[in-house]
């Protein structure tokens, strides 16, 4: 049962992005309380072992189009290239319109 | 509002400016210019030439079809224009214009109006291949407008504009949508293209990958594409991974249909055309 656990951990981590962890990846990995592990993130940020990022994602396609290190850096229009190429009736957006979304990158001690 | 300078200036307005200022060796920056420079100097005849000429810049759709019989000569079209009907380099070419009509609710009148747009269109016909290219209009009539409007509906579609293409072919003629999932897998396998949005048919379900940022989906994702290789594709959107400068960037398809869509400015006249040729040699 152990080691049922423990490879189902694995192929968790193995599925992992480091460039995009979302705090529910770190919540079901340590099985912990949405808002611990967000706490959790943060303070990995404090730490420089994550980067936060916010990322813009298109409200049709829910596609992330962008993503940015601080919020004020958000564009204020922004398009969404693949909603244009399947001629969806609604594909350039203003900022009250973006769902941004917060995820973190595990950095790399030597190259970040 | 729907007088012939005025439908001329939206079929003008369709083109890209520098494709504009080329053709008639403007020096104006602004569309608006340019548009009112060659209103004021070209006639209707001239301007249509250009339209044509000057097509493979246009965003359009491209409809790619098997025909059962090969094309009589016969082409009696209704609710359209034969503008030019000509054979060029084995096929025969036939230059159309429809009329597309958009109907909205204009709260300033406080009642229904409508905008007319000359839509060209060019059937190319070669043996038993019908490639139909119709322009994209402008879907979003408020940008005609200085105040809103609310659109209620266009008279034709591209399904209206194929049936009377069809029907003034003869009755006996049937297009069926040639499948070109062959041609666009080799491409993609030979890394031609990438796809950045991909919808496929597994066993008991249908899959959509949407990549995120400019990521490609055979580059990021490489199981998944493996196991889209034996997979019936749907809808797909692609990004031209080499020779950019001399395609498009991005395009969408659906293989099975036989149908591209291009709503981007072309980097290249022959474009478009190069694409399909390509896509239809490796099918």
């Amino acid at each position: 049962m152990f080691t049922q656990f423990l490879n189902k951990k694995a192929d968790l981590l193995e599925s992992l992005d480091p460039d995009r962890i979302y705090v529910e990846n770190v919540r079901s990995f340590l099985n912990l309380p949405t808002k611990a592990a967000k706490l959790l993130c943060e303070m990995a940020v404090k730490q420089r072992l994550f980067k936060k990022k916010h990322g813009v994602y298109c409200p049709t396609c829910d596609r992330l189009v962008k993503s940015f290190d601080n919020l004020d850096e958000v564009d204020s229009t922004f398009e969404c290239d693949v909603c244009r190429e399947l001629e969806e009736p609604q594909y350039q957006f203003n900022k009250s319109e973006m769902k941004i979304l917060t995820f973190y990158k595990l950095l790399d001690k030597i190259n970040d | 509002m729907n007088i012939e300078r005025d439908v001329l200036s939206r079929l003008l307005k369709s083109y890209p400016v520098s494709s504009l200022r080329t053709y008639f060796d403007l020096t104006g920056l602004r569309q608006d210019d340019l548009v009112e420079d060659v209103l004021s100097s070209r006639t209707r005849g001239e301007i249509l030439i250009f339209a044509f000429e000057q097509f493979g810049y246009l965003h359009q759709h491209i409809y790619i079809f098997d025909l059962n019989t090969t094309a009589s000569s016969t082409f009696n079209l209704a609710g359209g224009i034969v503008v030019s009907d000509n054979a060029v380099d084995g096929k025969r070419i036939l230059n159309l214009t429809f009329r597309t009509e958009f109907s909205y609710f204009n709260p300033s009148s406080l009642s229904e109006e409508e905008l007319y747009f000359m839509t060209p269109v060019i059937v190319e016909l070669n043996g038993l291949r019908a490639v139909i290219k119709i322009n994209i209009l402008e879907r979003n009539v408020n940008n005609y407008f200085n105040h809103k409007v609310f659109p209620t509906g266009r008279n034709i579609e591209d399904s209206d504009i194929i049936g009377r293409i069809r029907t003034a072919m003869g009755g006996s003629m049937s297009f069926t949508p040639t499948d070109v999932t062959v041609g666009v897998k080799y491409l993609w396998e030979n890394n031609f293209i990438d796809a950045a949005y991909v919808k496929f048919k597994k066993s008991r379900s249908t899959t959509t990958e949407s990549m995120d940022e400019e990521h490609t989906l055979k580059d990021s994702m490489p199981d998944v594409y493996t196991q889209i290789t034996s997979a019936p594709l749907d809808k797909n959107v692609f990004r031209v991974l080499e020779d950019v400068d001399e395609f498009i960037n991005t395009f969408a398809i659906e293989p099975r249909n036989g149908k591209i869509a291009i709503t981007r400015f072309p980097n290249m006249l022959n474009s478009a055309d190069r694409l399909v040729q390509m896509i239809i040699d490796n099918n």
